[in-house]
């Protein structure tokens, strides 16, 4: 007898009628696990504007596409002028130094998609609807990190990991297979930190308004306003340096360069931290920090999401 | 296309769409003096084809001449045009003194508080309320809307759906607003889908729908013209079985139903039916105590011209 | 239309929209910016004296031109005719019998009307409590009005052309102007963000920021562009579609 049997108001040998109004689902249902996957999938798939009209793509697209471009240019000089980099030793950077070309397209991306992720869903309503299906306020929050963090994934993992395999292929990548999958350890760790990092504030504040211009601009604001904040009082007003550590739209950069073995000064790394006496801030106070504020952004995250009044 | 004296709304040939979306397709019609109801189903484009009218929006294709003129050509003609759209939001911080004064002010009123409180007084509401618009019903906020579009006089008065939300008390007050200003000689287009309401305005009918026109004209006349299809009659007699048999033996009509001691008969020719009818109720020795139509009215006509043919 | 109804209509006009930008939200969130400014200054005055001045200057460089005055303004000027056009709204003030560049210089004068006292003139305060001098706060002055001006004018049509007008702010903002003009030099002759700050810096007797234009083209730069955006504006009233 399959599911549909129960729906059956007459039936004989040859023919069946079924009931007409609602009939409730008796299939298979796979868990919340599929829900959280789900919801994950699908915002993804509206924070890259796919499945939606072309005016939705052009922002993001041209955000992941900068962050692309120098690596296409770099593999695209060495393929073309091989013998020249011997002169120019210090021309291709590493995957690490090759961060301080895409901070502002990973901020704006980050601005962007982490407010398309969650301000539609509060200002339709919708929400609602999430939290009548098996997910929570907790999974639903869950599904929403996966999506943004996995997403941003496309513009913190994608152009350092093309760049590596790019120069790899023209025989001027890691000499080794050990250094070689060393390497791209190194990318994996540093692509997760910046997309776990900028995922984790880039929620903060769309999880504050429904709007998502206004969320946008308070993610930006403060990424940049910490960072100019902090280089005042560091550089300007000769404070504490260890303030730099709160510098929100250099410290990601940072903890990407220690990854590598490298910090913003020695690097003269555009988006890494500097420092006004000279030497940089201990890995310690730079982990730290990174990882604080991820856990303070991801807690208002959290407590915003879960104390959400959902009327209708 | 019907003949307008003292024509105030020229639209000939008018096409607007969107993309692949076409919203109107080669309108061609003029709108005089009186209240001219504009109807048709949701999405046929009685929006769009407003918003075209006033100027907020540019044709396609064609041409939409205001007292001779093109709207977007000449601001200085929305001083003879007031419009009541059909979105909701109103500057919500304002009071109604505020908000209407505001359009009084923007169209250079000599007096703008004074024909504000006037507006405001002839659509019923309380120009002493100090609360923000935000606190409005919906049939409050028709009325403000309503206000502010007649706060200058205007020759030409463009209203998006200004039924919804009224309660019957308020409806009749608007309607009779409607058809007064009609009656002094301005031209007023409404959109509405409420049927009986409409038909009380009294005037001519410009039927859209999926975006082209339908008809135009007084209903009752297009009502004549749609002689395709059989008229529906009601016959009130004594002896409903009697006088239903010689309807049908002479031929007058199509069909007849008895019901509940009226006959319900359909005819192909209403003039020869009702010509014969008393004929031959005193040949078949019947009292006839009535004779009407039952789609003679705004509704049948609206779905004659909608549905299916 | 009589000449005492034009500054009747446009003072009109100014109030409404004035009226329609200031939300609670947006001062009180772009107001803590602002403050920021003043305590920045604060802290500028406390430190050594012998810092001061570049500690000053970087106050006004950094976050006042860089930061907080393209940010305030875009949030300001892109909701003028922005929000109106979102909500329908904008049709009570576009069919009157109003000359269109009326209802876009209106709409450039209500956000430079508050981005003034939201953000330039905390980003005043705190130049004259770091210390930095009378010769820093003209130099503010200078380039935070047209800084000021310029993004208000450019970012009203932004705000009335497209849906997102913030989104797409923030990345010509981010892109164009703190990423492309800072490392090109044909693209920094027509950033208001490098022009603005080049007249500031010739002003303030400061080193020019990386890829300065000359003070003269810093200055006439952005007037010209607010000029041409009023222009485009008045256009996309006048030929657009109105909600």
């Amino acid at each position: 007898m399959s599911d549909r049997d129960s729906d059956v108001i007459a039936a004989d040998a040859r023919a069946r009628i079924f009931e007409p109004g609602y009939r409730t689902y008796r299939g298979v249902r796979l868990g919340v696990a599929h829900s959280v996957w789900t919801l994950a999938r699908h915002t993804a798939e509206r924070i890259l504007g796919l499945k939606r009209p072309a005016r939705y793509k052009v922002l993001p697209f041209a955000a992941i596409l900068i962050a692309y471009l120098p690596a296409i240019a770099f593999i695209g000089i060495v393929a073309l002028i091989p013998n020249g980099l011997q002169r120019l030793p210090n021309l291709i950077p590493g995957p690490g130094r090759y961060y301080g070309f895409i901070t502002a397209a990973i901020v704006l991306f980050a601005a962007l998609a982490a407010p398309e992720a969650l301000c539609p869903d509060k200002r339709s309503h919708f929400l609602g609807l999430y939290l009548s299906s098996p997910l929570n306020r907790s999974t639903y929050l869950l599904a929403k990190a996966i999506a943004v963090i996995g997403v941003l994934l496309l513009v913190t993992l994608g152009p350092p990991l093309l760049l590596v395999v790019g120069l790899a292929l023209q025989n001027d990548g890691p000499r080794s297979f050990g250094a070689f999958m060393e390497t791209l350890g190194q990318i994996l760790a540093a692509g997760l930190s910046l997309s776990l990092m900028f995922g984790a504030l880039s929620l903060a504040i769309p999880s504050l308004t429904d709007r998502r211009g206004i969320a946008s601009a308070g993610s930006l604001l403060l990424i940049l306003g910490s960072t100019a904040i902090t280089n005042v009082i560091a550089f300007g007003v000769h404070g504490p340096r260890n303030v730099l550590a709160l510098s929100l739209g250099r410290l990601p950069f940072e903890l990407a360069l220690r990854i590598f073995g490298l910090n913003g000064l020695s690097t003269r790394f555009r988006g890494g931290l500097g420092s006004p006496n000279g030497s940089p801030l201990s890995t310690v106070v730079v982990v730290a920090a990174s990882v604080g504020v991820t856990l303070v952004a991801a807690a208002v995250t959290w407590w915003r999401v879960v104390g959400t009044e959902v009327t209708r | 296309m019907t003949v307008v004296d003292d024509t105030t709304l020229e639209v000939r040939q008018l096409s607007k769409w969107f993309g692949s979306v076409v919203a109107l397709s080669d309108l061609t019609f003029d709108i005089g003096p009186g209240v001219t109801a504009l109807l048709g189903p949701n999405g046929a484009g009685k929006s769009t084809l407003f918003r075209v009218l006033c100027g907020l929006a540019n044709p396609t294709q064609g041409t939409v001449r205001i007292f001779g003129e093109d709207p977007r050509a000449n601001p200085a003609l929305t001083r003879r045009i007031g419009i009541a759209p059909q979105q909701d939001q109103l500057f919500e911080h304002y009071t109604i003194v505020d908000f209407v004064g505001l359009a009084a002010r923007l169209h250079h009123l000599s007096d703008p508080t004074a024909s504000a409180l006037r507006a405001i007084e002839i659509v019923d509401l309380d120009p002493g309320d100090s609360r923000p618009l935000s606190a409005y019903s919906k049939g409050m906020r028709q009325r403000v809307k309503l206000a502010q579009a007649i706060v200058n006089d205007p020759d030409l008065l463009v209203l998006d759906e200004p039924l919804e939300g009224l309660d019957p008390r308020q409806r009749l007050g608007a309607i009779e607003l409607f058809r007064s200003l009609g009656d002094a000689g301005k031209t007023v287009i409404v959109s509405s889908h409420v049927l009986d309401e409409v038909e009380r305005f009294g005037s001519r009918i410009l039927v859209i729908n999926q975006g082209r026109l339908a008809a135009e004209g007084p209903f009752s006349a297009i009502r004549d013209l749609m002689d395709d299809r059989p008229r529906h009659l009601r016959v009130g007699t004594d002896r409903p079985p009697t006088l239903a048999a010689g309807l049908l033996i002479s031929g007058v009509v199509t069909s007849a139903r008895v019901n509940d001691g009226w006959i319900e008969v359909e005819t192909g020719d209403a003039p020869a039916f009702r010509r014969s009818v008393a004929a031959i109720a005193r040949n078949c020795e019947v009292r006839l105590t009535e004779v009407r139509a039952l789609d003679d009215d705004l509704e049948s006509v609206f779905a004659y011209l909608l549905g299916p043919r | 239309m009589t000449a005492t109804a034009v500054p009747s209509t446009a003072r009109t006009l100014w109030s409404v929209l004035v009226r329609s930008i200031v939300t609670r939200v947006r001062v009180v969130g772009l107001g803590l910016l602002g403050a920021g400014a003043i305590a920045l200054g604060v802290a500028v005055h406390l430190s050594n004296a012998a810092n001061r001045p570049d500690a000053a200057w970087s106050l006004v460089d950094s976050y006042g031109l860089s930061l907080l005055i393209p940010v305030v303004a875009l949030m300001f000027a892109s909701a003028a005719l922005g929000d109106l056009a979102e909500d329908g709204t904008l049709v009570y003030l576009w069919l009157r019998p109003v000359p269109r560049y009326q209802l876009a210089l209106a709409a450039v004068a209500a956000s430079v009307t508050v981005v003034v006292p939201v953000a330039l003139i905390p980003l005043l305060v705190g130049a004259a409590i770091s210390g930095g001098g009378f010769r820093l706060i003209g130099a503010t002055a200078a380039g935070g009005m047209l800084a000021t001006v310029a993004y208000s004018a450019v970012f009203c049509g932004l705000g009335l052309r497209v849906r997102r007008a913030l989104a797409w702010g923030l990345a010509y903002l981010l892109i164009w102007e703190q990423a492309v003009a800072r490392v090109s030099h044909g693209a920094a002759r027509v950033s208001l963000f490098i022009s603005t700050r080049s007249v500031a810096a010739y002003l303030a007797r400061r080193s020019p920021p990386h890829n300065a234009v000359a003070w003269t083209t810093g200055l006439i730069l952005p007037l010209v562009v607010a000029f041409a955006a009023v222009v485009v504006t008045t256009r996309s009233l006048n030929r657009g579609e109105i909600s």
